[in-house]
C-alpha cells in the first residue's frame, strides 16, 4: 500500500529522527566506553557505567526499536519496496542484527551497572568493568550504523531479482 | 514487447553480502561458543555466574 505524499513526508521525518537519534545515543555511548577503558579513576568509570545503565532501557532500545518500525514502513509505504532494492534489503539487514545484539547486550549494561553500583567493588569487578567489551560492542554499532546512513544517503545501483521482475511486471501491464 | 534480461548483480552487493555473512558466522560462533547464553556471563571472570541485579 503507497503511502500518499504528505504520509510518506511525515513517516520520514520520523524514521530519520529515531535513526539520527540512535546514532547519536551510540557515539554517546561509544565516548564512555573510551573513557571507561582509558582512565585510571574508579568513580568515573562507575558513574559512567551508571550513566550506560540509566540509559540503555529507556533511551538505546526504544530508538533502535522506532527506527526499525519506522523504517519499515518507509519501505513498504512507498516505491522503495523491502526487497525490491539492494541498499533497502542491506539497511533491513543492520538494523535487524544491531536490534537483536543490542537487546542481548542491554542485559550486559545493567548488569555492569549494577555491579558498578555496589557500595565495594573487588578488584575483579574491576576488571571487568575496565574491559574492552562495551568498547567493542558499541564501535561495532557504530560502524554498521554508519554504514546505514550511508546506504540510506547514497542509495547505491541495484535492483533485486523480486525487484526486477516487479518492474519487468510493470513495464507489461502499462505497455501499447 | 521484450523482456531486458535480468540485471547483473552490483560489486557493491557482492563486497556487503561477504561482509555480512562474516559479522553473521563470527556472531553465530560466539553464541553457540557459549551455549546460546551469550550474556552478562560472558564478561564475567571464570567462576562468577551471570546474576542480574534489578
Amino acid at each position: 500500500m503507497r503511502m500518499s505524499p504528505r504520509l510518506t513526508r511525515f513517516a520520514l521525518t520520523v524514521h530519520v529522527v529515531a535513526s539520527v537519534g540512535w546514532l547519536g545515543a551510540v557515539l554517546v555511548f561509544f565516548g564512555l566506553s573510551v573513557v571507561v577503558t582509558a582512565t585510571p579513576d574508579v568513580q568515573t568509570i562507575r558513574g559512567i557505567y551508571i550513566a550506560m545503565g540509566a540509559g540503555v532501557w529507556p533511551i538505546l532500545i526504544p530508538l533502535a526499536f522506532a527506527s526499525l518500525i519506522t523504517g519499515l514502513v518507509q519501505a513498504l509505504g512507498t516505491r522503495w519496496g523491502l526487497f525490491k532494492h539492494y541498499w533497502v534489503v542491506f539497511k533491513l539487514f543492520i538494523n535487524v542484527f544491531a536490534n537483536i545484539v543490542l537487546l542481548m547486550y542491554a542485559r550486559t549494561i545493567t548488569f555492569l551497572a549494577g555491579m558498578a553500583e555496589e557500595i565495594s567493588i573487588s578488584s575483579a569487578d574491576l576488571e571487568v568493568l575496565r574491559g574492552p567489551s562495551v568498547l567493542i560492542h558499541s564501535s561495532g554499532a557504530l560502524a554498521l550504523l554508519l554504514a546505514a546512513t550511508a546506504l540510506s544517503v547514497y542509495k547505491p545501483r541495484g535492483v533485486t531479482r523480486y525487484g526486477w521482475r516487479k518492474q519487468q511486471s510493470q513495464l507489461a501491464s502499462s505497455g501499447p | 514487447m521484450t523482456l531486458q534480461p535480468p540485471p547483473r548483480t552490483p560489486i557493491w552487493v557482492k563486497i556487503f553480502a561477504v561482509i555480512a555473512v562474516v559479522i553473521l558466522v563470527v556472531f553465530l560462533a560466539m553464541v553457540l561458543s557459549d551455549n546460546g547464553k551469550h550474556g552478562p556471563g560472558r564478561h564475567m571472570p571464570h567462576g562468577v555466574g551471570p546474576i542480574l541485579s534489578n
